[in-house]
């Protein structure tokens, strides 16, 4: 912008100069290579991912949930997706109870009923509507992010409590649903709602 | 990519270190594109680690939660972590490093600059800091405080949130150039018990412990007190006083102020949750030696002194009807004290010497309540309705000779009450674009009646890492009590507010969730500033005379790595320009152009933080180009390691630069010099 910016570093520190140069380059550079990087997740759903793939560690399903010791834990996404790949990458390879984890988006009853855990992203509740007794009869864990979710009937709720990520828990929509979460999650949680 | 910067590391040692620290983070930035890494770090973390990470989101934009993205106005935000890694020491340290802010130190208090104001003489009135959503200026001198006075303590701080621009549509007076929020740690967040204290250069000391506990899942507890204490300077060289070379009368020890730069400062905060209610409370005092010999007081004598008392009790109820709707309602009581010792010569030259003391006692104590209804409308649009009642229980100066019996100079107890109503909305007009508008009128029905101020905003995505935002608002400033009564010519006049017309175009651009690039034009004009005027007899009153204007430019580029690795880099440039003599404003850098670095060198257990702050060319009050200076901080910090210790060490001013902060009216001094180079110790223990 103005020439005196840089005169006056060149009388302040004259061997940096060379340096100033090269690092708003360095700089520059790093911006437009970045540009390439694809991945356009925002840091809240990063972390929620990585929430979502330590939740499966502290949930125990009921007996006959899953139809074989080694089936998978299937995570779905209901409606719209916000993690993008995030999901995807941070069950990669990893087990739980010696399952492993995959991702699945679904938007119909049929389908919903098929996962063992569901995601509703804030603005989807509507779709929940109607697929609650769907979702317990089936074992279903339900997990969202906004005050309608709990109203709704959902079990693990993401709050924000100043700029970290919390969650409450509803234990009777839990029990309804026949899981039992271990007393670990529950200590961690901002609001536990029992039964009234 | 930590291979490379490792290497870079040892090759710069010397004094080059911080250039080539900086060098090896554009490498790691570089390094830093492949998301490996990070993915397999957050799916490695536990649920209490996760609870750790911050999102970055503000609440005092438009007093509810939202996201940055959605606020606005123009928003930094500073967390806990980033004032640990900087070494921060107050607020005004934590302010210094924000894009387009700039804080000067007159040796008493500190005065903030923004936008390339910065009124000689001016307390802070035209910003407003709040702790928790509670308003911090005093209700005489409506000032803010960023040092160790009337405010709390940096380590209590969770983040700090600095709202660029108006904000009177929500917060009323002195929200004019910006509003600064200080929200204190979470007792679920500190668990525990952290004793603290630390050593520095010129004979500093600070001692802290507090405390924080989640009982239940319904109630919480936090509390925290700090006692701090510094020498000061032992000597600080003043041209102005030299007796050789000067010829002001008061002018004696060689232009030395000795050992007249202490500070004692102790605190108290406090606040306990018990379901939707959280009573805090706030407790400080402060005394400092004056060592710049201002308001023509005596050079070198360390019994000229000031004394801030404040405090302030707050009841906040905050629940939630249903999903859609949520109250917030609070009262509370504040209190605010201040005495000055002031030293003059009566004696004519070369009598011998025959000082007395000159006294300024302040009282102020206001309550208030103020409601706010805010309803989500099924997440599309949110909208919020407020009011606010504020009564002046006491707003009483006094000025005296300190002579037996005193002789009292200004006499002056009042009381007043505004009251304040506001709306304000967001609307979601399309998925990509939002609405937001706010308006307040604020009732002065003591004084000149009222003001209405409305802040309009468009916020458009137009695509999903990209938001630009359009903005305009007005503020006002009310006249003060000060303003109002201390002069007893002051009924020649009636003060109206000061008001600010602004016009802002932000855009900022998330090339990938961790890098960002950000940009801002503002105009700011403001009119009818109080300004203080002598008769031709010459008695001093104030006056709305002058008109200033504002313009510029920010530019903000932000990384953040998984490694741990953070850069964050701004440029500022702007003019300003006195409306009634067409000049430059003085005290109004240029530009500026700033950087800080977190740079981990033992991933997270073991981090530098490194900060470059340039500040341009200005004009002091006499009408003299200052050069601008470059001052660098460097602090190597430690995480909680075994056994709860946690280490930190800072140098400030690192390339012990001479430079100075211009003086006011009140200073003989055009420029006040500043310390160099410093250094601070800290350790904690938590347990």
């Amino acid at each position: 912008m103005s020439a005196s910016f840089p005169n006056l570093l060149v009388s302040l520190l004259p061997r940096a100069v060379g340096f100033w140069r090269a690092c708003w380059c360095g700089l520059l550079f790093a911006g437009v290579s970045l540009l390439r990087d694809q991945a356009e997740v925002t840091k809240e759903y990063q972390i929620k991912a990585a929430f979502l793939y330590n939740f499966t560690k502290f949930v125990e399903w009921p007996a006959d949930h899953f139809a074989t010791a080694d089936a998978p834990i299937v995570i779905g996404v209901l409606g719209k997706n916000p993690f993008g790949d995030e999901l995807g990458n941070i069950v990669q390879g990893r087990k739980v109870n010696g399952r492993a984890i995959v991702i699945t988006a679904v938007v119909s009853a049929t389908e919903v009923a098929a996962v063992d855990l569901v995601f509703v992203a804030a603005g989807e509740e509507p779709r929940l509507e109607g697929l609650v007794a769907v979702l317990h009869a089936h074992g279903v864990l339900t997990v969202g992010e906004s005050p309608r979710f709990v109203a709704l009937g959902g079990i693990i709720n993401f709050v924000l409590e100043g700029d970290k990520i919390r969650f409450e828990i509803d234990t009777a929509a839990a029990e309804r649903s026949g899981l039992r979460l271990s007393s670990q999650l529950l200590k961690l949680a901002a609001v536990v709602r029992r039964k009234n | 990519m930590k291979t490379d910067s490792r290497n870079k590391g040892p090759a710069g040692l010397g004094s080059r270190v911080p250039w080539l620290l900086l060098a090896g983070c554009a490498c790691s930035c570089l390094g830093a594109v492949a998301p490996e890494p990070k993915v397999r770090n957050l799916a490695d973390l536990s649920l209490e680690e996760l609870m750790e990470i911050p999102v970055e989101s503000v609440v005092s934009a438009s007093k509810y939660e939202q996201k940055i993205t959605r606020a606005p106005t123009a928003v930094t935000i500073v967390t806990r972590e980033e004032i640990a890694a900087f070494g921060h020491r107050t607020l005004a340290d934590v302010l210094r490093s924000v894009r387009g802010l700039y804080v000067s130190d007159d040796g008493n208090y500190s005065y903030l600059g923004a936008r390339g104001f910065l009124r000689p003489g001016d307390y802070n009135t035209r910003v407003l800091v709040l702790i928790d959503g509670h308003r911090m200026n005093d209700n005489i001198y409506d000032a803010a405080y960023l040092g160790h006075e009337n405010t709390i303590d940096v380590d209590m701080i969770e983040r700090v949130e600095v709202v660029r621009g108006p904000s009177s549509s929500i917060y009323g007076s002195s929200a004019f150039f910006g509003v600064v929020n200080l929200v204190t740690r979470q007792a679920a967040l500190v668990d525990g018990a952290e004793i603290a204290s630390e050593a520095g250069s010129f004979g500093t000391y600070k001692g802290r412990f507090s405390y924080g506990k989640r009982f239940a899942s319904d109630s919480a507890l936090f509390l925290s007190a700090v006692y701090y204490r510094s020498d000061g300077r032992a000597q600080i060289y003043y041209p102005e006083f030299d007796q050789r070379t000067s010829p002001d009368p008061r002018a004696a020890n060689n232009g030395i102020a000795q050992n007249a730069d202490g500070e004692t400062a102790a605190s108290l905060f406090s606040s306990f949750r018990y379901r939707d209610l959280t009573v805090s409370g706030f407790l400080s005092t402060r005394e400092k030696t004056v060592p710049t010999a201002s308001f023509y007081t005596v050079f070198n004598d360390s019994r000229a002194k000031t004394t801030d008392n404040r405090a302030y009790l707050d009841v906040k109820f905050d629940h939630a009807f249903s999903p859609d709707v949520r109250l917030l309602a609070r009262a509370y009581y504040d209190f605010y004290y201040y005495h000055g010792d002031y030293p003059y010569e009566y004696a004519e030259p070369g009598m011998p010497s025959d000082i007395a003391f000159s006294k300024d006692e302040t009282r102020g104590e206001w309550t208030g309540t103020e409601w706010q209804l805010t309803s989500t409308m099924g997440g599309r649009h949110t909208v919020a309705v407020g009011a606010e009642f504020r009564e002046n229980l006491r707003q009483e100066q006094l000025a005296y000779d300190d002579t037996v019996p005193r002789n009292y100079t200004v006499v002056d107890e009042h009381t007043s009450r505004t009251l304040a109503l506001y709306a304000q909305g967001e609307f979601r007009l399309h998925p990509r674009l939002v609405f937001n508008a706010g308006l307040r009128y604020d009732g002065y029905f003591d004084s000149f009646g009222g003001t209405l101020n409305p802040r309009l905003g468009l916020i458009y995505n137009p695509q999903e890492r990209t938001t630009v935002k359009l903005l305009y608002g007005q503020a006002f400033r009310a006249p003060n009590a000060y303003e109002r009564y201390y002069y007893s010519n002051q009924h020649l006049v009636d003060l109206i507010p000061e008001k600010i017309h602004t016009y802002e175009f932000t855009a900022d651009h998330y090339f990938t969730q961790r890098f960002r690039l950000g940009a801002s034009a503002f105009r700011y004009n403001v009119s009818k500033l109080i300004t203080q005027v002598a008769t031709p007899e010459g008695a001093i009153y104030f006056s709305n005379l002058n008109r200033a204007e504002s313009t510029g430019l920010e530019l903000e580029m932000e990384g953040k790595y998984a490694s741990g690795l953070r850069l964050r880099t701004s440029y500022v440039l702007q003019r300003t320009k006195d409306g009634t003599t067409g000049e430059e404003l003085t005290s109004s850098p240029r530009q500026m152009a700033k950087a800080g670095l977190i740079y981990p060198i033992l991933r997270d257990q073991f981090t530098a933080g490194l900060e470059l702050q340039y500040q341009g060319r200005l004009r002091t009050l006499s009408g003299r180009e200052v050069d601008g200076f470059l001052l660098g901080n460097l602090t190597l910090s430690t995480r909680p390691l075994a056994h709860g210790f946690e280490f930190s060490a800072s140098v400030y001013n690192l390339f012990n630069t001479g430079y100075g902060y211009p003086g006011a009216e009140d200073h003989a001094q055009d420029i006040l010099p500043q310390p160099g180079r410093s250094f601070r110790f800290k350790v904690g223990y938590k347990f």
